[in-house]
């Protein structure tokens, strides 16, 4: 009875004084916390323990003015989602939906800097396991890249898959003319794929990632020297395309092997496309022809195999000479081939710091990304004029993850665009 | 430093237990200072050159703290929170300094031994020298 008289306590109130939603999102805050927290540190610790980490810029392609442009725009976006938590506390849902449309073209502008900085990394290769960290690496990307850009190993597995079928012989027939047509570009290259694989050394040529550029240029230039040769043979009179292949002639004939220049280089790559296209094989030495000597008058097409001609002979024939006007467009692709390909400088530490640049900002990124989705539900309500005061914890729980967002950020861009301990 | 520094312009004072009303705050002046700090660290990082990287390293890195500050302070609201907010955060801010201090004993330890290629090619001490180094990656 006396119990009904006493003084009415305070009613006893269990658990912390904020909206369960809150609190749920300081909890996951919390555990955030913890997993950004082990990135950064792991980060730290293998850098600081890679003397010669990968820290200037235009080795690792990035740009600082871009971090410094994204922290701006997410420190925009926090003062744009905190005025919208601001509005919805003063019932102004009008203007909170805009604020928060701010904040999201502001997170898209993000977005698009950050696909920016990423074009740059997958254009140049600056992705774990692909970056050559030594000469020798570098080597042997070379080589895998040329194999790969040539598609051959492709062709060959269709060849053979093809072989073992029947009745798809107008198809065997196409691959191996693919293949036929690419023979030239293989051979060009082969003494780069010798290096690669050891053969070179094995043989006692010692080879450095120097020589190795050198010949790549020098692959490249025969293939620009030949295109040039072969292109103009092309003209509509005889007459000039016959000059032309004896310059061809006279360009194998007048340099020294020794000298190996891209002229000479070229225009053995064109006689290689005769040999391959000929039914016999032309070997003879050859002497440049006089100039302004009359051409020889119908020279044998196709000579029998037991009397071999010689590649004078042979470039002066028509049928020579319609088989140089069609190789330009293969040398062609073949040099569009061979620009797709370059030779990567090795990077020490590139592929771990590759591995924690894409971890650290792939995962802040895919934080962006969500809370993106979260302001699309914003404004949808708000569009639908159903945001209301039920939403305010919504909206300062949206605010509370972008901060963090933010946060994360802030430390991402010294760490990773500026910081240049340990390198 | 939460209870040291300056306080933009807190018209109310704070109650400890009560929630969502906090005070206003001149959210224009945090938003200057963050543009300013985010410009100092850039500064650093211009200025800094290769001659001073623990210096740069260490101003890049205080910066970025005060602005973590001025965020959880003021942006997140951090500052009026009630008490619940040393619960909530002090174990996550344990956990997280735990790893740290598990991984301390690593920080700066090698990696690699002497005779990998990424040892060699850059060799961390003077006496190291004398390994035949390949030459070093040359880049333009």
């Amino acid at each position: 009875m006396s119990h009904s008289h006493a003084p009415t306590a305070a009613p006893l109130r269990m658990g912390v004084l904020i909206p369960n939603g809150k609190l749920a999102m300081w909890l996951f805050l919390g555990t955030e916390i913890m997993f950004f927290t082990a990135f950064i540190g792991t980060y730290i610790v293998l850098r600081l323990g890679s003397p010669g980490w990968p820290a200037d810029p235009e080795i690792t392609h990035i740009r600082v003015w871009a971090g410094g442009v994204n922290t701006f725009v997410l420190i925009c976006s926090s003062v744009s989602v905190v005025l919208a938590h601001e509005a919805m506390n003063l019932r102004n849902y009008r203007k909170a939906t805009n604020l928060i449309l701010v904040t999201l073209v502001l997170s898209c502008v993000f977005l698009g800097i950050k696909t920016y900085e990423y074009s740059g990394k997958f254009q140049h290769d600056i992705l774990p396991g692909h970056i050559p960290e030594t000469d020798q690496q570098a080597i042997v990307k070379l080589s895998r890249q040329l194999e790969t850009a040539t598609n051959l190993p492709v062709l060959r597995q269709r060849e053979r898959d093809l072989k073992a079928g029947t009745g798809k012989d107008k198809l065997l027939g196409d691959v191996r003319e693919q293949i036929a047509k690419l023979a030239p570009l293989e051979t060009a290259c082969r003494p780069i794929k010798d290096i690669a694989s050891g053969k070179a050394a094995a043989e006692g040529h010692q080879t450095t990632l120097y020589d190795i550029q050198e010949q790549f240029a020098g692959v490249k230039g025969s293939y620009v020297a030949a295109h040039e040769h072969a292109e103009k043979t092309t003209e509509p009179s005889s007459l000039d395309a016959m000059a032309r292949l004896r310059d061809v002639v006279a360009a194998i004939a007048s340099t020294k092997p020794e000298e190996d220049t891209s002229t000479r280089k070229g225009a053995e790559l064109l006689k290689g496309y005769f040999e391959s296209k000929l039914p016999t094989p032309v070997a003879d030495p050859v002497t440049p022809a006089q100039p302004g000597a009359p051409v020889p008058a119908a020279a044998p097409a196709s000579p029998t195999a037991s009397e071999p001609v010689s590649w004078q002979q042979v470039s002066a024939s028509e049928e020579a000479r319609k088989l140089l006007a069609a190789s330009a467009p293969i040398l062609e692709s073949h040099h569009q081939i061979l620009e797709t390909v370059e030779v990567s400088h090795p990077i020490l530490y590139g592929n771990i710091f590759a591995s924690s640049y894409f971890l650290m900002t792939g995962f802040h990124t895919l934080h962006v990304i969500i809370g993106m989705f979260m302001f699309g539900i914003i404004i949808w309500l708000g569009m639908s004029n159903r945001l209301g005061d039920q939403h305010a914890v919504l909206v300062e729980n949206c605010g509370l993850y972008w901060h963090f967002v933010d946060l994360v950020w802030i430390f991402l861009f010294p760490l990773i665009y500026i910081v240049q301990l340990g390198s | 430093m939460s209870e040291s520094h300056t306080t933009p312009e807190v018209t109310h004072t704070h109650d400890d237990d009560g929630h969502a009303e906090h005070p206003h705050i001149n959210y224009m002046l945090i938003f200057y200072a963050l543009c300013v700090l985010t410009v100092l660290s850039v500064l650093a990082d211009v200025l800094g050159g290769d001659k001073s990287k623990v210096m740069v390293g260490l101003i890049v890195l205080t910066v970025a703290t005060f602005k973590a500050m001025f965020v959880m302070l003021y942006f997140m609201h951090i500052r009026f929170e009630g008490k619940w907010k040393y619960a909530l955060l002090a174990p996550t801010m344990i956990l997280a300094l735990a790893l740290i201090v598990a991984l301390a004993p690593d920080i700066g330890s090698e990696y690699y031994m002497r005779s990998t290629p990424q040892a060699i090619a850059h060799p961390r001490h003077s006496d190291d020298a004398a390994i035949p180094a390949t030459h070093l990656p040359k880049h333009h």
